[in-house]
This record gives structure tokens, sequence and C-alpha cells, in this order.
């Protein structure tokens, strides 16, 4: 997994307590590089997302964009009530291709110059393959995150541009399975939060809905789906919070470092550890290290139930070895003596 | 004794003599396959001019990744993503220097605002309507492109030219078929037939982009500097978070 862009975002919503998660997305560099400068060895465990996954998506977005992206108009002429032969396509990458920064601020100017046409009334595409748009985190270090949403449609009911992502997931009758769907929402969510502050800039009173559009691949031939238009309320909720954790997070990050680079303080700052990080970040087992004989230990669910107790602390609760200091601790060795009770009895039988 | 180890100084002494004579035949043969391998000689020609060529060729814009696909099974050479680029930044230099040439490679114009399309590739020879981008040119292209590819695999393959691998022009010419929506069967490659369908499609367009273009054209010749005619216009400068005091936070913004 990366830390930047609208992954970066994706992971601060899911953690936003974690401060580790904050200096990650700080520092330059990638996240291997941040585990290397932290532990002081190369990271040896898998990592990243798989080849064929990347691959899978390589082409699924080629098979998609090919042909002046034939295939999309093809899928979105119901929404845009257009013959799929008149709806007009607008690659940004045949404009200036690229991933380096001066291709994406030279695509997040064609962009914002496409959305400020359509809110004046000059003609405009229906598709925007490829726009580029932009987070910003106010002034200071990393003051802000490129969003690259798949597509831009317009809706043909009040003009204004929906983002959309292409999801190579092998999914079923348009049905995807929760987890994987709860991550592209959030991804989603970035993109709206990012096209509200570009609207924003060009007319503060144009209202951006809390929609976006997905479009999946189907089983056989890579061809996409129908997209499917999400309510993205929540999600876009969830990356203000983590947008918020960031800003408080770099805030102390800052204080501690006094100049120096974030990775230096990382033993001052409080990680987050959760089952999550295990597949997530390359930081789990250095944060689990930390919260070894902690609570936390045994993942989130334990760590909002136990608090900052130890698991010495909680055994000598179960065990009755320890008194409980207070009505938490004293409901907390109730329910482990029941449980412990149930458990043996089970043995037993 | 004595025999069998006269016997085997015998053979090693042959051996040795063999595999002299096998090294001897190896260096000729290389020698020879090196004076004879035209392939050698097309390796060597600038990419500068193969593009050029092509574009000739193909009597429209050319989109780099086409060209790229086509160089590889034309040509036998592969061209990294990022090689257009610097032929780009090359050729925009060489024509800001005191040495002119008789053509340059450019790139297509949006019809608006005249700005560069960086991807599709033209000659500085060629009327400045050939050039334009308007909003339903990049499909034009695309089925120009595919159908000069359709083409040359059709050529290839009635031997009226060589290719230094005709099967994977094959495949591209059927790529391209099967991007523009066409029927695509495996080992069939219907030429004649793609290139009637492909000539139909551009029917529908291509004198309203025609039209479009032309008057985007006259405005633009008026409008642009020789340079940037082929280069496309120079933008303005992009306000990014942190370059200004009054940037705020995004969730400063609602």
């Amino acid at each position: 997994m990366t830390v930047k862009g609208s992954t970066a975002l994706v992971r601060l919503a899911g953690n936003p307590s974690c401060e580790i998660l904050g200096a990650m997305v700080m520092q330059e560099g990638s996240e291997k590089r941040f585990y290397e400068r932290i532990v002081g060895e190369p990271y040896d465990r898998e990592f990243g997302e798989r080849q064929s996954s990347k691959r899978r998506g390589t082409q699924f977005e080629q098979n998609v964009f090919a042909g002046d992206a034939r295939l999309l108009r093809e899928a979105f002429s119901p929404f845009l009530g257009i013959d799929a032969d008149a709806i007009i396509v607008r690659n940004l990458f045949d404009d200036y291709p690229g991933t380096k920064d001066d291709s994406r601020v030279a695509r997040l100017r064609i962009t914002r110059g496409i959305l400020a046409d359509a809110v004046v009334g000059r003609p405009v595409p229906h598709i925007i393959v490829q726009p580029q748009l932009l987070l910003p985190t106010s002034p200071g270090p990393r003051p802000y995150f490129f969003i690259a949403p798949d597509v831009l449609v317009r809706s043909p009911v009040d003009g204004i541009y929906l983002p959309g992502d292409l999801k190579s997931f092998i999914v079923r009758e348009n049905e995807v399975a929760k987890g994987d769907l709860a991550r592209v929402r959030l991804q989603l969510g970035a993109q709206v939060l990012a096209l509200m502050h570009e609207y924003h800039c060009i007319d503060p009173s144009i209202t951006v809905g809390s929609n976006g559009m997905l479009i999946f691949s189907r089983p056989n031939g890579l061809n996409p789906h129908t997209p499917r238009v999400e309510d993205l309320g929540g999600a876009v909720e969830a990356i203000r919070i983590g947008i918020t954790a960031f800003l408080r997070h770099r805030q102390r990050i800052n204080e501690l470092r006094a100049g120096a680079e974030p990775f230096t303080v990382a033993a001052d700052l409080s990680p987050n550890f959760q089952d999550a990080c295990l597949t997530t970040c390359v930081m789990a087992p250095w944060c689990r290290q930390r919260a070894a004989g902690q609570a936390s230990d045994m993942g989130e669910i334990a760590s909002e139930v136990l608090g900052n107790m130890s698991i010495q602390h909680v055994i000598g609760l179960m065990t009755g070895t320890i008194e409980p200091a207070n009505d938490h601790e004293r409901i907390v060795a109730i329910q482990l003596r029941e449980l412990a009770a149930k458990h043996n009895t089970e043995q037993v039988a | 004794m004595s025999r069998s180890t006269d016997d085997i100084d015998h053979l090693k002494a042959q051996e040795a003599d063999l595999e002299r004579r096998l090294n001897e035949v190896r260096e000729r043969r290389a020698e020879l396959e090196k004076l004879t391998r035209p392939r050698g000689e097309k390796k060597g020609r600038p990419l500068r001019d193969i593009t050029l060529d092509m574009l000739q060729e193909a009597h429209c814009p050319l989109n780099s990744l086409l060209l790229a696909s086509v160089i590889r099974p034309l040509h036998g050479r592969s061209i990294p993503a990022t090689r257009f680029g610097t032929l780009s930044n090359d050729e925009a230099s060489s024509f800001e220097s005191s040495r002119a040439r008789p053509v340059y490679l450019c790139h297509c114009l949006t019809y608006d605002q005249g700005q560069a399309v960086k991807r599709f590739w033209a000659r500085s020879d060629w009327p400045l309507a050939d050039r334009i981008m308007g909003p339903m040119t990049g499909r034009i292209l695309f089925l120009k492109g595919a159908a000069w590819t359709i083409n040359l695999a059709r050529l290839v393959s009635e031997e009226q030219i060589t290719a230094d691998n005709r099967d994977t022009l094959q495949y591209v010419a059927a790529d391209q078929a099967r991007d523009a929506g066409f029927p695509v069967q495996r080992t069939k490659f219907p030429y004649d037939e793609w290139l009637a369908m492909i000539a139909a499609a551009l029917n529908k367009h291509e004198a309203e982009d025609r039209a479009l273009r032309e008057a985007a054209a006259a405005e633009l010749e008026q409008q642009l500097s020789e340079r940037d005619q082929l280069f496309g216009s120079r933008t303005g400068l992009v306000s990014l978070p942190g370059s200004r005091r009054s940037w705020r936070s995004t969730n400063d913004d609602r």
C-alpha cells in the first residue's frame, strides 16, 4: 500500500488516531523506506498489491479507455441519456501523459478549465478520463493531496460532474464484497471532497452532492458493468475526519521534530495498533511490539473494551488474584469469569 | 597401460582441435550475420525519422501509444513510454535553436485554447487545420490510426512491404479493430472488411469535425506565434496550496 494521494486519506480515515501513520504520510519516500529508517533493517515481508491484481487493473483500464473510451461510452450511455456514439470524451492523459507532479499539475489546470467552462455553459465533454483534482490541507509541509479519479461524468440532471472509479474486482451481478466496497467508497469519498473543493473555488454557491460512481468489471472479458451510483455521505465524513486527524498529527510531529525528518520522532509518537494494520501497514509488527502485553495487542475490540489494562491485569481480574479498582473493572471481571466458566464447561463436554 | 594413455592424449588433442574449429565456424557465422542482417541498419535509425515517415504514410496525426505498438513489430524496436516525452522536448529546443530544420515533429492543438495534446503527433509541414483537436477529433484520429495500422498489416501479409515481426503486427491490427468495436476472431484477419467498417464510421462525424477544425485554425493562426502553433500555447502558472497565504485547508473551506 502507498501513503500518497487518496490512499493516504483512505488509510487516515480508517485509523485516525495513529500518529505513526501521520508521520508516514508526511515523510518523503516509500513506506518501506520509512520502516527501514526506523527499524534499521530491510523490510523482508510481503508488501504491496499482487502483480496479478495490478495487471488486471491496468488491462481493465486499457480496455475501457481504448477506441476513444468506446466501452465506457457504451456503459454510461443509459445514465447520460445519449447515444454512445454522440458522447464526447476527453482523455487528459492524451493532453499530458505521465505521473510526475508537473504532469499532474498540467492535468489539474485542464480539469479546472473544464469545470469552469461547464459552470458558465460552454461546451464541455460528457466524460473526462484521468482528470486531476487536489485537496488542500493548509500551508505547511505537504500542504495538499493529489486526488485522481479515473473519470468525471457530467450529470444530465444538474450538469455537475460526478467522480467515478474503475474497479477490476471480479464481481457477479454488479455486487461486491462488503470489505472491498468500504475501501472503494472511502476512495470515492476523497474524490467527492476534492471535487467539492474545486467547485467551491469556482462558485461557493454550487452544491456538489455526495455521490460518486463505481464501475466494476464483468467476470469475463474485463468489460465494464453498468455504473453504480453510490451515496457517499458517510465516506466523505470519514475522509474529513481523516484529514482533521492528519492536521492534528502534523502539528504535533512538527513541534517534536523541529525541522528534522518526520521518521526521527517516531518513537515519541502514539501508534494505534488495529487488527487491520497487519494487512495494510508495514509498521504493524513494530507498533504491535510497542503494544505487547497490553490489551490493544489483542486487537481493536479488546482495546475498546479493556482500555489501557495490561494482559496480566486482565488475567488477574479473571482469576480473582486482583481486586477490581472501579466499576468498569468489576464488570470486566464478571464477564471474563462467565466466559471462562462457559469455556471450561464446553471443554469438558 | 601406455597404449591407453596414448589413446587418451590423442583423443584430447582431437577434441581441442574440434573445439578450435567450432569456434572459428561460430565467429565466421556471426560476422556474416552482422553483414547480412537488415535489422542492424534499421535499429540505428533515429526515432524522429521513423516517426516523421510514419506520419507521412498515415497522412494524419498519430497517437504515441499506437506509434510505439507499431514500431515494435515493424522495425523491431521497443520504445519506452518516456522516449516520446524526450523527443517532444528535443524538437521544441531544436525549433528554438538557430539551426532550422525543413520539417519538425509537433503536437496537435486543442481547438479552443491551442494547447498541446502531447500524445498526438503531427508534422509541421501540414496545414494547422489538420493538427487541431475538436471534441470529436480524438475518435476520428483513433479510427484513422486504426485504418493505417490495419492497412500496414494487410500490405505486410501481401508481402508488399516487410516487417520485423509480421505476426505481431497482425495482432496489433486486430487489437485496433477490436477497440473500434468490430468483431474479431482468433487467427482471422479480414483487413478489407475492417477497413470498410472504419470508412463508414468515419463518415458519421468527419464533415462536422473538419468544419470546426478549420474555423479554429483560422482563429488560432491569428492568436498564436509560429512556435506555439507547433508546440502549443504556453499556459499560465497554477496556484497550488501553500503558494499563497490565502490558501486554507479543505476543512476550513467547508
